[in-house]
């Protein structure tokens, strides 16, 4: 029985110095921080967060900033710290500022760069009285992103695709020289979410659009969609391995030109030049039913500072600093999209040249984000996972549109309730 | 688990008189006697002080578990989504949502497939593997280390190493196949080739726990007992199936509880391998739940799951339990 | 797999093709074992650009700078210092816990005792999800987030039952004479206990230490949530932060991964030699 004793006394001892060493990293005088970053390890977004904090907290020894790397579960995360009132002092709102979050975070309006924000994300950002909660660094302006070297071989023009028929001419295309025509991922709702939430402004038109803001939802209108993605399974359109397919894998397909088409943010180029850093993308926008092809435009890279932080004070002359215009370019730099404010440059990488062409030459007019707009908060995995039983063949056109038209109104009425 | 006096190692001397048809009886004329002798398991501890001894542990889990466990079963008569302040009291209306849910009862069947074919398959093979490590053969250490390694690794991060294996482009199993020529597979585009695959895969990395199970029941076993039986002459299977086999019947209740519990509370490898995919028909309850949760901001209906998870593994293990329990009397 | 009396070429022969089949199957089942080991080394020498297979081992250029990355900005050493820390002070709660929990259990078996054991073994079945967020929030009220006591605490408690069941089963299989001897000779409850019981206990705990210690170490479901403070973070969360849904670096979270095994794999062949050696040791009569 001794040597449990000693291992006892052992234990202990070790207990005692992790505690010490635990408490000695967060006291002081120094205010401490936390900033939920939803970034993970090595990225180079997590690095430039990580240059700006190293320059505000030589400027402000009295504040330590803690940046919190994230993981997959990132929204699990913060609706937990939310639910245990303990949120983060601040946190990448990543698209759900308004939506989301506006009851927990400080509203920012009042702030010295307000004034700088450029009116593009207006819609997905603000509500209706100009309040908004976080600051943005840039805004997606997001369509299909391509791989130009495979579009090339195929001998099509992305600018030539101006219509539903002109992108399904160019998927047979692809298909027929061995290409996947498009890739998608249900590992995560983003890519599945992503191609509802593009696709839809263009099969509602102005009529539509409105009674669905007012809370009728028309399965006949929805299932333009849903007929659209059904078929472009039952053509072979999406990678062979979807069904398990993660990010990465699918990053993999477009990076080593195996694939044509994602409907995704130009953000995710990041993870795709990662695999292949001279593959060549580019950008083109949604073709419509409605009207004239779109970019479909919202809240991306974005801060919120909680309103019931301890060290308010400290985290709103943080995010003041990270506004500045030559700490934000540090970031925007990175972020393949529109800047949100002025005095910074934008940086699309390699989408420039066909986001100069698109946006700035033929001036294609940008849309908000849809379920933002018109569905309620809650309905974005519905829109993916309904997009996702498409593909698989286990919902038809008609059961799918049904499956949405039952979240909508079960979520509309446990907002009314 | 009223049958303590039972495990308790028959007298050996009682037993190496008699051949092995009459060993059982042995074992129960010994037990009653020992009844009969009064030195029953808890005559020695007369007093309920001894259940002092078990306040602490009590304590612990009332606080961390009951405690969180009850607000948690409370949730599930509310509607909350899971993060804001409001939330509004539906009565039974997530519980009768189950009875509409459309994916519900194919999540359940999955979720049985998985704790039942993965104790199945852990047992055959923690038992055979056990057996053969047991023998005193050469790198036995060195294989159970080997056996129950998977077992020491977060099933987060062994997800991931197995979806290595059956990934499609740059996947083991897809790279094989190229190498002799024929075309890839995508090894989870039909659900219920999915579901073998999660079974088989779970199974692989936990067997090692049954086999340590079985390799501890079987070196606490009593050797005199099975000495008496080889020289009464018997051997190979008839040994096996008369005097291992019952000898290891608490080993067994052990394992089977254990990975039954685990299968039916399945999640991580079913999120990493398939994402609860196709659509939802390769989800478990437990990763539905989470879909439910966060995903659909449905913490209401997701807590009320919970609750029928709960339950529905507490009669599981009870049925089995007695079931074993019952075996263990026969044997 | 014996043959005692039986004499007979035949046998003979059969013998060794059965252990010629013996060991080869014993040998799969090891690679089996393997082989995700494997792949995840290969994949921790390949720059992400390398999109060769996972079975192709990189001979040239060997990308060590996953392994760099892991340990300067992924800060695996400290979230490993935490994991022990958090590891050995609830594996040995969760073992003197256990222990005294399951010796009432398993020789005073009244109605309310068979209770409280199908009590403690129903904790088993509650799944994380069902209690994360209430025990979040009361944590968060006893300040118990971010800290060593309050992870190792809540883990202590979701490990006890297998303890307890563990525990309970090894109990009811030592013959309660021995602590008749006990009690004859005038020893209290506690004597008996400590000096005659809990020395036999030992291949037992060290079932319970290394399923314990292996659960805890892994720890994602809870630990994720009431660890979210870098310098607090064990190793399971940690790994799990070179994954988002934007940015994967498979190269280094395969490096991060090995080294978060490694501490684990090498404390369970230690303690599997004192596993066994306790077996025969203290084997029951």
């Amino acid at each position: 029985m001794k040597r449990i004793r000693y291992v006892a006394a052992a234990l202990c001892g070790v207990l005692a110095l992790g505690s010490l060493t635990a408490c000695g990293s967060s006291s002081g005088s120094k205010k401490t921080v936390e900033f939920m970053t939803m970034q993970s390890i090595g990225t180079p977004q997590l690095k430039a967060l990580e240059t700006i904090t190293k320059k505000f907290e030589s400027k402000n020894p009295d504040i330590q900033i803690k940046l919190v790397p994230g993981t997959n579960t990132n929204e699990n995360d913060i609706k937990v710290r939310l639910a245990g009132h303990n949120p983060p002092d601040i946190w990448n709102t990543h698209g759900w500022s308004r939506d989301r979050y506006a009851n927990f975070l400080e509203p920012l309006e009042n702030r010295s760069w307000a004034k700088r924000m450029k009116p593009l994300g207006d819609d997905v950002f603000k509500t209706k009285d100009g309040k908004f909660y976080a600051l943005p660094a840039d805004i997606q302006v997001s369509g299909i992103m391509y791989n130009e070297t495979v579009l090339t071989q195929a001998g099509i023009d992305p600018k030539a695709i101006n219509s539903w028929d002109a992108f399904k001419q160019a998927c047979e295309k692809l298909k027929s020289k061995g290409i996947t025509p498009i890739v998608s991922s249900p590992k995560d709702p983003g890519p599945n979410g992503d191609l509802a939430d593009y696709i839809l402004p263009g099969v509602y038109n102005e009529a539509q659009l409105s009674s669905l803001k007012r809370g009728t939802f028309d399965t006949k209108v929805y299932e333009a969609y849903t007929s659209l993605i059904s078929q472009w399974s039952k053509d072979g359109y999406f990678n062979v391995d979807y069904t398990s397919a993660t990010l990465d894998d699918v990053a993999r397909l477009m990076a080593s030109d195996k694939a044509g088409f994602y409907f995704r943010s130009n953000g995710n180029a990041q993870l795709i030049a990662s695999y292949n850093p001279n593959v060549k993308l580019g950008l083109m926008p949604i073709p419509s039913n409605t009207g004239d092809p779109y970019f479909s435009t919202g809240e991306d890279m974005a801060f919120g500072v909680s309103k019931t932080s301890k060290v308010k004070d400290a985290a709103l002359k943080y995010i003041d600093f990270m506004a500045e215009p030559e700490n934000m370019q540090e970031l925007v730099n990175i972020l393949m999209n529109d800047s949100a404010l002025t005095g910074v440059t934008s940086a699309l990488g390699q989408f420039e040249p066909s986001y100069n062409y698109w946006v700035n030459e033929r001036k294609t007019k940008t849309v908000p984000f849809f379920d933002r707009i018109y569905l309620p908060n809650g309905m974005y995995n519905t829109l993916a996972k309904s997009t996702d039983g498409l593909i698989t063949g286990q919902l038809n056109p008609q059961s799918a549109a049904d499956q949405v038209k039952t979240s909508f109104e079960s979520l509309k009425n446990q907002k009314s309730s | 688990m009223k049958d303590d006096e039972r495990t308790t190692s028959p007298s050996p001397s009682a037993v190496s008189q008699g051949n092995i048809g009459t060993v059982e009886e042995e074992r129960r004329l010994g037990d009653h006697r020992q009844a009969g002798n009064k030195v029953r398991p808890h005559s020695s501890l007369k007093g309920a002080s001894v259940n002092l001894f078990y306040i602490p542990a009590l304590v612990v889990l009332v606080v961390f578990i009951i405690y969180p466990l009850i607000s948690g079963i409370g949730l599930s008569f509310t509607n909350w989504d899971g993060y804001n302040e409001a939330k509004s009291f539906v009565g039974l209306a997530n519980y009768k949502q189950m009875l509409t849910d459309a994916n519900f009862k194919q999540i359940v069947v999955n979720t049985f497939i998985y704790g039942i074919g993965s104790t199945v398959i852990q047992q055959i093979l923690g038992l055979a593997l056990a057996l053969l490590l047991n023998a005193k053969i050469k790198g036995r250490t060195l294989m159970r280390a080997i056996i129950y390694l998977p077992a020491l690794v977060a099933p987060v991060i062994m997800g991931i190493m197995y979806y290595f294996v059956f990934q499609y482009q740059q996947g083991a199993l897809n790279a094989l196949l190229a190498a002799v020529g024929m075309s890839k597979v995508a090894w989870f585009n039909n659900a219920g080739f999915s579901v073998a695959i999660i079974v088989i895969v779970n199974s692989i990395q936990f067997v090692g726990v049954s086999m340590i199970i079985y390799l501890a029941g079987l070196q606490t076993m009593d050797q005199e007992v099975v000495e008496a039986a080889e020289v009464d002459g018997a051997s190979g299977w008839k040994k096996f199936w008369n005097i291992t086999l019952p000898m290891l019947a608490p080993s067994f209740t052990t394992s089977v509880v254990l990975n039954l519990i685990g299968g039916l509370k399945l999640y991580d490898m079913v999120k990493v391998l398939t994402g609860g995919g196709p659509g939802y028909s390769t989800n478990s309850i437990s990763t539905y739940i989470g879909t439910v949760y966060f995903d659909n901001q449905a913490a209401g209906y997701a807590s009320a799951i919970g609750v029928f998870l709960f339950f529905l593994i507490a009669i599981v293990t009870w049925l089995v339990n007695k079931g074993l329990a019952k075996l263990d009397w026969e044997a | 797999m014996s043959s005692s009396s039986m004499s007979v070429n035949k046998t003979e022969r059969d013998y060794k093709r059965g252990r010629w089949a013996m060991y080869l199957f014993l040998v799969i089942v090891c690679l089996v074992q393997l082989l995700p080991f494997y792949f995840a080394i290969t994949t921790s020498f390949k720059p992400a650009d390398d999109m060769s297979s996972v079975v192709t081992l990189r001979t040239h250029d060997l990308a060590w700078s996953n392994w760099l990355q892991a340990v300067n900005e992924g800060g695996i050493p400290r979230s490993i210092i935490n994991s022990v820390i958090i590891t050995v002070g609830t594996t040995f709660l969760v073992c003197t816990l256990g222990a005294a929990a399951a010796y009432p259990l398993a020789r005073r078996q009244t109605r309310c005792n068979k209770w409280v054991s199908s009590f403690m073994l129903s904790m088993m079945m509650i799944p994380p999800l069902s209690i994360l967020v209430p025990l979040y929030s009361f944590l968060v009220n006893i300040n118990g987030v971010n800290n060593y006591w309050g992870i190792i605490l809540v883990l202590t408690a979701t490990n006890l039952p297998l303890a307890v069941f563990l525990y309970t089963a090894f109990i009811r299989s030592i013959p309660p004479a021995i602590d008749e001897a006990g009690s004859l000779d005038g020893a209290n409850k506690l004597t008996v206990f400590v000096r005659l019981i809990l020395p036999m206990l030992k291949p037992v705990t060290a079932t319970v230490v290394i399923m314990t210690g292996s659960t805890v170490w892994n720890d994602y479901a809870l630990s994720s949530y009431i660890l979210t403070d870098p310098q607090a973070q064990t190793i399971a969360p940690r790994v799990a932060s070179f994954f988002s849904a934007n940015t994967n670096n498979l190269g280094i979270a395969a490096a991060a991964s090995l080294m978060a095994a490694a501490p684990i794999v090498i404390a369970y062949m230690f303690l599997q030699r004192y596993f066994i050696a306790g077996m025969i040791a203290g084997s029951v009569k």
